[in-house]
């Protein structure tokens, strides 16, 4: 390598400059919101009071519902502050008055209580969280706020719940986050079903709903065992109904089902087709599945939903050529209820039969509870912490990130000690005939050997993890060569490599392990795997995979 | 005398803050010819520091498509979305280069009336140096802000104000033209000594290649043909070969085609820690090899700028076509701002678009000659306005990858007649966005006033003087 000189007409001055130009301003980072001070000295509430002109009909509120002094508590909460001028408006408009002070009944008073909680969350969020879609956590209503980007011009512009804009953003103050309104926004109240309704866009899909008596469920707020109902529903408008030549809910239904009247019927094709409309989860588009499926209200039916580097696919084809599939329209989806949030396709979704695929089911990112962040990686967590999967008896377990193992998956493993059984529902598969492998680290005698059990019966062979396919030596023949099968294995994935460079192709331990090759699903729907131990040892499970047969 | 130097010199990186000095001990401190050579290489060494070139080449990369980044912190502006507390806006290094310029202007002369041995034509030209470095540093503000405070007197003495308000971009933009014009009068063609000193100070080239970039942006395309040409004509620069585009350019550095390149006495940090291939930073645009695919010759393409393998920079980290690598403590890369590609690019384009000296066929022979060079294919595209300004931006995209000018290309053709190309702009969504953040960054982009950076809110708070640019206020 080629050296250069220090140049030297420079002399020694520059070193000085070096270490003298680097004053460090204890002001960095700090904004200022009043000219008068700083408002990271001060409280939410105090902010809020010391600039009257925008916020004294918030303060009011706030003293009047006796929430001036939490917002003057120790914490970091996201105050959303509707201006004097958006609070007028609104009182006007709903109550008919002008003042905060003439709102004296019980009532009111609780409505504002709603209101205040319904603008207040319990985490400070600044507008670099806001996504397109609902922010990360609820408001101390229970619900979800969105924020939207789609009226162009950057946070500036950004719209909460689609109707209310930001006058003023990212106040900080010592117990967190204040972001003034230019209006009051409405708490949720209705469900998705009337939201939907009032909306006015999709006038057939609601008479569909109602004509197959789904429109009452998707109306429950809560359900029958007392826990909150949440409803995603994708619903056509009438608008994309008309593009298919569907102009009024007769059309629909000859369309659908034409000759069978009785909606109501489980069996009928218009219902089976609402039912599919909808789930029983809050998604907004951003939580979407990357490329997994969503079971739908029709039973043993899902959505199968794939995000590209660009976009949303729901229910692609996957043929090869000309494949099809639905999306969302952006501005008329997003739109959040009490019970739910709706969506807008773009053209008409039809139940989807999806072929056999290959699903791999990572014990690392893959659970829904890492995926939340409950659960860190390498620290012990007691079974009762995971809902995705249960095991008995009761023990602690941990997902092991390590990179000298060549794990799927940067590296992760379920780790536990000796259990008698554990068991966890696989996603949604479509039906179809698979070859299940399971994978973890094995050839070691400490191990346990299990035999697997589908949805309570027990199949295939018994998994011995003390055993590995070493025997056969260096220089394995082909991934799935005949020689290997008969062992009982296949080569691990070759795109899996541990911090020495070796790749589980060429690692007897993270060999795969196949538990049988002609597991029959009839239905596409999600399964209950459970291994029971025969032999007790210490469990690294890695993934474990369905890959299509013939 | 060391001490004394301390006490003159020493400043805050943020020239706001910068204490009064008193008039006496400047004085004592500038009365020869050497103090004054030590005050014009502090002006360089200011540059030479990663608080400068960090800024340059993210400022001109990140908000574009090409330079992608992986590590925290730099999301935001890959989204083209700015906050003011950001300190990634902060401009106090380009302020406190200009301020060291500002001080050898404010007392050099006396220094000169003091010291026999100091010719009028030697202070002369140390003046024109800072002049210019000034230059370099408000062209690249006003690139960035648009409007920033104009300051052309030293913070020296407790006499100025030290609460400027923003200068318009018209006026900011006429300053670095007239400044430039008559230091180039003075600027030498080289210095005589090596291929670094002609090459890492400011020649008459060098001004020149500045006072081109200058004229177009700001439109004056007769005047920027002219000046390139002063350049071309000093017979100085070349070139080089295409199989030592490479070698020559990045990895031994000083070429025939280098014009001003900052030379480091040490490594060049901020490319080592941008581009080091066991620690990647930033790595090429997964689009890159789309842009290189038409003409696979190309020798900017693979193991020229970039590695198809793993994606990175191969310009600056690259050695040599073999695929190897610089070492950690190898980089003793310079760094480019201009080289003589650019400047006939740049005439190339004002070819295109001046009124009165608009020569199609001249700007397709430059765009030609650097086309050539790296194909070893002539340009094959009608000598029309659009397909001559279309081929140039992709011929400047693929020549000055990762050189920190892609994002100043497109907001020059995005800005043009009132931002009628901003589609230029809003395409990079495509490569910006995935399946749920398309509208959210695209309406980052959406605002041309978005296109300038906030002021560094530090800035206004000390200075109720500062306006924030009209985009963030809030």
């Amino acid at each position: 390598m080629k050296t250069k000189k220090i140049i030297n007409w420079l002399g020694g001055l520059c070193m000085f400059m070096l270490i003298l130009n680097s004053c460090n301003d204890p002001l960095d980072g700090t904004t200022f919101f009043t000219t008068d001070g700083e408002t990271t000295d001060m409280t939410i509430s105090e902010v809020l009071e010391a600039n009257p002109d925008k916020f004294s009909m918030y303060v009011e509120i706030l003293q009047k519902t006796e929430f001036y002094t939490a917002l003057r508590s120790y914490g970091s909460y996201t105050c959303l502050a509707p201006t004097n001028t958006a609070i007028k408006a609104f009182l006007e408009e709903r109550f008919n008055v002008s003042t905060v002070a003439e709102l004296t009944s019980e009532e009111q008073i609780e409505f504002l209580k709603i209101l205040v909680k319904f603008h207040t969350l319990p985490t400070s969020r600044t507008t670099s969280s806001f996504i397109e879609g609902r922010l990360a956590d609820t408001t101390y209503t229970g619900d979800y706020l969105t924020t939207s980007y789609l009226l162009g011009g950057g946070i500036a512009n950004v719209q909460i719940n689609k109707e209310v804009g930001l006058d003023q953003y990212d106040i900080r103050t010592n117990n967190g986050t204040i972001h003034a309104l230019t209006g009051v926004l409405n708490p949720f109240i209705d469900p998705v079903t009337v939201v939907m309704e009032k909306a006015g866009k999709h006038t057939i899909f609601i008479e569909a709903l109602k004509q197959t008596g789904y429109y009452d469920m998707f109306s429950q707020y809560f359900s029958e065992t007392g826990s909150k109902n949440n409803f995603t529903i994708l619903a056509e408008s009438d608008a994309v109904y008309a593009e298919a030549g569907i102009n009024s809910f007769q059309d629909l239904a000859d369309y659908i089902s034409p000759g069978d009247v009785n909606y109501t019927d489980e069996l009928n094709e218009l219902n089976r087709f609402m039912a599919y409309h909808a789930t029983e989860s809050f998604l907004y588009s951003a939580d979407f599945p990357e490329n997994s499926f969503i079971s739908t209200i029709l039973p043993k039916n899902a959505i199968k939903s794939f995000k590209t580097d660009k976009e949303l696919r729901i229910n692609e084809t996957e043929t090869g050529v000309d494949d099809t599939w639905t999306s969302l329209i952006s501005e008329d989806s997003n739109f959040p209820a009490k019970n739910g949030v709706y969506h807008t396709v773009d053209k008409l979704l039809t139940i989807f039969i999806p072929k056999a695929k290959h699903v791999i089911f990572d014990f690392g990112t893959g659970l829904p509870e890492v995926q939340a962040g409950k659960i860190g990686f390498n620290s012990w967590f007691d079974s009762t912490e995971f809902e995705s999967l249960r095991v008995f008896p009761a023990t602690r377990i941990r997902i092991l990130r390590q990179s000298r193992n060549a794990a799927y998956d940067a590296g992760t493993v379920l780790n536990l000690g000796s259990v008698t059984w554990i068991e966890f529902d696989t996603p949604v598969l479509p039906k179809g005939k698979y070859e299940l492998r399971v994978c973890g680290n094995q050839g070691n005698n400490g191990r346990p050997i299990f035999q697997t059990y589908w949805d309570g019966q027990p199949i295939g062979s018994q998994w011995d993890m003390r055993s590995n396919p070493s025997e056969l030596g260096i220089g394995w023949p082909d991934e799935d060569s005949l020689e290997l099968r008969e062992r009982g294995y296949v080569r691990g994935r070759a795109d899996i490599f541990d911090n020495s460079g070796n790749s589980a192709y060429d690692l007897a331990n993270w060999a795969r392990f196949i538990v049988i090759d002609d597991l029959l699903m009839p239905e596409q729907q999600s399964h209950v795997l459970r291994f029971e131990t025969i032999r007790s040892g210490g469990i690294p499970i890695d993934y474990i995979e369905f890959v299509p047969v013939d | 005398m060391v001490p004394m130097i301390f006490a003159t010199l020493s400043s805050c990186s943020d020239y706001l803050d910068l204490e009064p000095k008193d008039n006496l001990i400047q004085q004592e401190f500038w009365n020869n010819k050497e103090q004054v050579s030590s005050a014009v290489a502090g002006c360089y060494a200011s540059m030479n520091q990663s608080g400068f070139t960090d800024r340059v080449l993210k400022w001109g990369e990140l908000r574009a498509e090409m330079m992608v980044s992986g590590s925290g912190g730099l999301e935001n502006i890959m989204r083209n979305y700015m906050i003011p507390s950001d300190g990634l806006t902060n401009w106090s290094n380009f302020y406190a280069t200009i301020n060291y310029c500002n001080l050898v202007l404010e007392f050099a002369d006396g220094a000169q009336e003091q010291d026999k041995t100091f010719s009028i034509e030697e202070l002369n030209t140390f003046k024109a140096e800072a002049i210019t470095i000034r230059s370099l540093a408000y062209l690249i503000l006003v690139k960035n802000f648009k409007e920033v405070p104009l300051v052309l007197t030293a913070t020296s003495t407790n006499q100025i104000d030290f609460y400027p308000a923003k200068n318009t971009e018209e006026e900011i933009l006429t300053q670095i033209i007239n400044d430039l014009t008559l230091a180039v009068e003075d600027l030498n063609l080289g210095y005589a000594q090596s291929a670094a000193h002609d090459k890492g100070r400011i020649t008459k080239g060098a001004a020149l290649a500045i006072l081109a970039d200058a004229y177009l942006w700001n439109e004056q395309y007769t005047e920027c043909i002219d000046a390139a040409q002063e350049l071309i004509d000093l017979g100085r620069y070349s070139l080089v070969n295409g199989e030592e585009w490479f070698n020559s350019i990045f990895f031994e550095g000083n070429s025939d085609e280098g014009i001003f390149e900052l030379q480091f006495s040490d490594i060049s940090a901020t490319l080592r820690n941008s581009f080091q291939v066991s620690n990647l930073n930033y790595v090429a645009y997964q689009g890159i090899n789309e842009l290189y695919r038409e003409f696979p010759d190309d020798i900017r393409a693979h193991l020229g700028t970039y590695d198809r393998e793993n994606f990175a920079v191969f310009k600056y980290a690259g050695v040599d076509e073999t695929g190897e690598y610089r070492g950690s403590d190898e980089y003793y890369n310079n760094f480019i701002f201009y080289r003589y590609a650019d400047v006939l690019l740049m005439q190339a384009e004002a070819y295109i678009l001046s009124a009165d000296k608009k020569n199609l066929d001249m700007a397709y022979q430059l765009i030609n000659d650097v086309h050539m060079r790296a194909v070893s294919a002539p340009l094959g595209v009608s000598r029309d306005e659009s397909s001559l300004l279309n081929a140039l931006l992709l011929e400047r995209q693929k020549e000055f990858a990762f050189e920190g000018k892609r994002w100043y290309d497109l907001l020059r053709f995005a800005r043009r007649d009132n931002f009628a190309n901003q589609e230029l702009i809003l395409s990079l969504v495509d490569f910006k966005a995935g399946a749920d953040d398309y509208e959210q960054i695209l309406s980052y982009y959406s605002d041309p006033d978005s296109y300038f950076l906030p002021i560094y809110q530090n800035e206004i708070n000390l200075n109720d003087n500062l306006v924030q640019n009209p985009f963030y206020e809030n």
